[in-house]
């Protein structure tokens, strides 16, 4: 292990996170001019901290394992407090545990707030808030891979580290041609968007920030209402086609739009997501119905929406889902569980996993019945290997292990069992929204600093997908 | 880069980020300062004005019941003098509006005030004091009410100024305080990033050196500093290539 490479690489990453902080600052400048002193401090002061290794520390060529790791996992780390400096500089309603939360909600884009009236913050600010997601949701180092050369061959190692492990990638061989055609689709996704919401009504900055929080599968919002706030069917609509392509495998959708080349496995993932928000839908509305809306075409509005929003981890709201019948609000929590696709910006479990789960569920079915078979799990018919598989169960378990505990030491600050479970599994999940006062029209100002400071590790945790952070907790990774 | 531009570098930032501290909370403590002030000047100055107009009733008030003791001349005078104080003092408050809802409560004084005074002139020569209580005591009592309004505006504006302002002052020491521990933490890394790529280098060399005359050979260590070391390392590196075979022979 070099630390010294492992800082020079990290500062790279917080380059990053300096000049979104300069472009939120030119952008609050044309808007209100409120907060441009503070973003502009911040962005000098993270550029210093992130500029200054590299006068000492040259280029490598290679990361060892380990470094990737910590390149990914501390770069995480690093770019959630620089972010926070914005905010603690901004002062009210922000001191340090709120400033951190905000940060990492932002760039894990869980998109869960502390802000009760978002509506008074300075425009700058607010950019800046939804510009975490849209940093966060492309991935920190996919992102330093498409804009700085210099990563050069040590990405792909990097890169690897911060993907999910049963993420499709597109056939090319290069890791900064991976990282570009991500970026393609991630900036395309977001143009695009801008434009039909500009189109709907919405004025650029809603119309951006918006798409910011969707392509990001994020959630924050520059209204106190959410989505609700426009009460727009065509809004609605066009936020919906977005968060449930932004919670399609990137690689499957470049794949489909541009080179006509599929990841294997990724249409089985595709139609399983899509499936999945399809059934969820009917039930949901089923639930609804008479219920809480009068007709079935409001009732199919908000219960699509909700079922989306959650589904695919983004967090946006259309209504207030903590007061509906219990069924729905399960359905939401499962969902929230599994989330959208590997290769994309969403949280969660992932589909992907849960495909793998059900055809081994399946295969160990039909082998108690023919206990001399050897059965073998394929997607799309490819054999897919028995450590993959093995690999993508343990994840599970890890993954619920760690909901179960985070939600005991939640519960355990004074925070009611409501929050503490659906808020742990939203905050692990990235999606953002919980049950209770942290539902979709709440927010988590009113949870003990303790439980938000858990709640802030844990979203990191499942941003990551659990390990990298486990593995810097290790003293022998340090070794 | 040179090894002097990375020293220059590594104390001119920590220097320039707590430079930027003093200024930022020199601009936000004279920000604060002139609110303060402000506070001070114009709320409390509609404070007094509405004392001084609840002074100038209450000797209205003391003449009127002079007046009914048969007192007339004390009464005269004290009443003159009175409402002299009254006019001055809303002459003040009406100059000094600050918040919104003060013309409104001004309107109101003036009203009640014309409304004291008339009906105070048309009773002048009844002097009783059922009169007084029956009349003139709820006609007073309507100014000195709008009187108390003026003051309780402007002293919960002061209030609520006073909280905004200590938010403000931790608004003010925070980004200080920020610039502060972000000189310190760059102060520690620039000292990590020289023991590790400066003087572990330095070292290195320093060790190659010294073996130098013990093994007739310059093993030239792995310095890749990008500085005047790896220079020396790799100049020294060409004298051993040059007088040490010559040496040999």
């Amino acid at each position: 292990m070099r630390p010294t490479v492992v800082m020079r690489y990290v500062g790279l990453i917080l380059l990053l996170g300096a000049a979104g902080m300069f472009a939120s600052a030119i952008i609050g400048m044309l808007l209100d001019g409120h907060a441009v002193p503070v973003l502009l401090i911040s962005s000098v002061l993270v550029a210093c901290f992130g500029a200054f290794p590299m006068v000492f520390v040259p280029r490598v060529k290679e990361f060892m394992p380990r470094e990737s790791l910590a390149v990914v996992a501390l770069g995480w780390l690093a770019m959630s407090v620089a972010g926070a400096l914005p905010y603690l500089l901004w002062g009210s309603p922000f001191n340090l545990i709120n400033a951190l939360f905000e940060s990492m909600s932002g760039f894990t884009t869980t998109g869960a707030t502390i802000l009760r009236n978002i509506e008074v913050l300075p425009a700058g600010l607010l950019f800046w808030r939804s510009m975490t997601h849209w940093i966060g949701g492309v991935g920190i180092v996919v992102l330093a891979l498409a804009v700085f050369p210099s990563l050069g061959s040590g990405g792909r190692s990097l890169m690897r580290a911060e993907a999910s492990p049963v993420a499709l990638g597109p056939k090319v061989a290069r890791a900064r041609d991976v990282a570009q055609i991500v970026l393609y689709v991630y900036v395309g996704l977001t143009a695009l968007e801008t434009l039909s919401l500009m189109v709907a009504g919405l004025p650029f900055f809603d119309a951006s920030t918006t798409a910011f929080g969707t392509i990001a599968t994020g959630g924050f919002s520059v209204r106190n209402a959410s989505i609700a706030a426009y009460n727009s069917v065509a809004v609605e609509s066009i936020v919906m086609l977005f968060m449930v392509l932004s919670g399609v495998n990137f690689a499957l959708l470049f794949g489909f739009l541009v080179s006509r080349e599929r990841p294997q496995g990724g249409t089985t993932t595709a139609f399983t997501y899509l499936g999945i928000l399809a059934v969820s839908t009917f039930i949901v509305s089923l639930d609804l119905h008479a219920r809480h809306f009068g007709t079935w075409g409001e009732t199919i509005r908000h219960g699509a929406f909700q079922v989306i929003s959650i589904g695919t981890s983004s967090g946006f709201a259309t209504t207030d889902s903590s007061i509906w019948p219990g069924g729905s609000q399960a359905i939401l929590m499962v969902l929230a569980l599994i989330c959208a696709s590997a290769g994309s910006t969403s949280g969660g479990i992932k589909v992907d996993r849960v495909v793998l789960f059900w055809k081994l569920l399946r295969a160990r079915l039909y082998s108690l019945g023919h206990p001399d078979s050897i059965v073998t799990i394929r997607v799309e018919n490819k054999v897919i290997p028995a450590d993959s598989v093995r690999n993508a169960m343990f994840f599970v378990v890890s993954y619920l292990v760690g909901v179960v505990l985070a939600s005991l030491a939640v519960a355990l600050t004074g925070t009611p069992l409501v929050e503490s479970v659906s808020g742990t599994i939203a905050c692990i999940g990235n999606v953002g929204p919980g049950l209770g006062t942290v539902g979709s029209v709440g927010n988590y100002a009113g949870l003990d600093p303790l439980a938000k400071l858990i709640l802030a590790g844990v979203m990191v945790f499942g941003r990551l997908e659990i390990y990298p952070i486990l593995l810097l907790l290790s003293r022998r990774f340090w070794r | 880069m040179s090894l002097g531009k990375k020293l220059l570098l590594g104390f001119l930032i920590p220097v320039l980020m707590l430079l930027a501290s003093g200024i930022w909370s020199w601009a936000r403590f004279h920000n604060l300062s002139q609110s303060v002030q402000a506070l001070l000047h114009e709320n409390d100055r509609s404070i007094q004005a509405a004392r001084d107009m609840s002074i100038a009733l209450e000797r209205m008030d003391s003449a009127i019941l002079l007046r009914i003791s048969g007192e007339t001349a004390t009464a005269d005078t004290l009443d003159h003098a009175a409402q002299a104080a009254f006019e001055a003092a809303l002459d003040v408050a009406v100059n000094n509006v600050t918040i919104l809802a003060e013309p409104a409560i001004l309107d109101s004084i003036k009203a009640s005030y014309l409304e004291f005074r008339t009906l105070e002139e048309a009773l002048r020569s009844k002097r009783d004091i059922k009169t007084y209580q029956s009349e003139m005591m709820p006609a007073f009592l309507r100014v000195t009410h709008s009187v108390d309004r003026l003051r309780r505006v402007n002293q919960d504006e002061m209030y609520g100024e006073a909280i905004h302002i200590a938010d403000e002052a931790f608004r003010a020491t925070l980004p200080g305080r920020i610039l502060v521990i972000a000189a310190i933490i760059f102060t520690l890394m620039f000292a990590w990033l020289l023991h590790e790529h400066t003087v572990k280098p330095l070292n290195k060399l320093l060790h190659a050196v010294k073996r130098w005359p013990t093994t007739e050979h310059f093993r030239k260590p792995d310095v890749h500093s990008g500085d005047e070391i790896e220079e020396l390392a790799e100049s020294l590196d060409i004298v051993e290539r040059t007088f040490g075979g010559r040496n040999k022979k």
